[in-house]
């Protein structure tokens, strides 16, 4: 009896601690624009992506496995947190984001966006088995209470 | 120690299998807003009436499934468009499937504290709304818009039925 549960410790805090070795962040190869939300590009040609991560936080939170590594075009953009967002100036056109997280395994993925608008709004999110992306309308309700830029 | 692998065991159980449905299928749900004509104004409501979201069709929306604690949201979706008569949809919570996993996985802590709490018990439906405005080049009775509305936009299923019949016919 003493043995199994210790076994079945063993076995569960392993199973979680798979996810605790951390994911390297994105080198950073587009420039990210600081300051507030309100910033807009000067180019009509350009538009400004807002990339926020929203994953679960019961899910991915808890062992920070919701850490997500985003890229542009191949181009490392950042690495975000749950909870954290980015803003890039681009050129409006098609692009092919790459997101990463690292749980039991290295789930990786790819998306087609094409950014029309002047302003973009990409929300991923980490799932048990992948990752997603969505791009929005329009940032969700309170978004700047839930989320902060990414450090 | 056996008492400390005995707690140990059941507090990473209970942690890891707390919230089945937040875990698998957590967040807000994204729902796509379309109109026939495009460019029209969607106005979102929430269940106490309050305003969400004003944008123009086509429209991809991050919408919380929960109001609270047990309570589903319910969405009323209002459709403007100059020269169209508006129209109204509603997107309403239902059961997420996952929920139920918590019978097996996750337990009493998963079915009445975290899945209530996160709102991921509950998904959107529908989480694709479409909607074909009608022309206001004709007055109409309300009831007469309605059967417009109804000819406009028919119900999925009669319209899966129709095309059964036509098949049958020829």
């Amino acid at each position: 009896m003493k043995q199994s549960i210790q076994l079945s410790a063993l076995l569960i805090l392993s199973l979680l601690l798979t996810g605790c070795s951390s994911l390297s962040p994105v080198k950073n190869e587009i420039p990210l624009v600081k300051g507030g939300l309100d910033i807009k590009p000067t180019n009509t040609n350009d538009t400004k992506l807002v990339i926020f991560n929203d994953s679960s936080v019961v899910g991915f939170g808890i062992d920070g496995t919701g850490r997500i590594n985003v890229k542009l075009n191949d181009k490392g953009v950042a690495q975000l947190n749950i909870g954290r967002y980015t803003q890039v100036i681009v050129p409006k056109g098609k692009y092919q984001v790459d997101l990463e997280h690292l749980d039991m395994f290295h789930f990786t993925s790819q998306h087609q966006i094409e950014l029309v608008k002047p302003e973009s709004f990409l929300m991923i999110y980490a799932t048990p088995t992948s990752n997603k992306a969505e791009l929005l309308s329009t940032l969700p309700q309170d978004f700047e209470q839930k989320y902060r830029p990414v450090e | 120690m056996l008492k400390f692998f005995k707690l140990t065991t059941l507090v990473i159980v209970i942690a890891s299998g707390a919230g089945c449905a937040s875990m698998v299928d957590g967040g807000p749900t994204v729902v796509h807003i379309n109109s026939e004509p495009a460019g029209a104004k969607v106005s979102v409501f929430d269940r106490e009436d309050k305003p969400v979201y004003t944008q123009t069709t086509p429209a991809s929306l991050s919408l919380q499934r929960s109001h609270g604690y047990f309570a589903g949201e319910r969405y009323k979706v209002v459709f403007e468009a100059p020269g169209y008569y508006p129209a109204t949809r509603y997107i309403d919570s239902q059961i997420n499937g996952w929920y139920l996993g918590n019978i097996f996985f996750g337990g009493v802590i998963g079915l009445l504290v975290v899945d209530p709490m996160t709102g991921a018990m509950y998904t959107l439906s529908p989480n694709e709304l479409n909607c074909n405005l009608v022309p206001s080049t004709v007055a109409m009775s309300p009831e007469e818009l309605k059967a417009a509305e109804l000819k406009a936009n028919p119900p999925k299923a009669l319209k899966s039925t129709q095309v059964q019949n036509n098949s049958l016919k020829k």
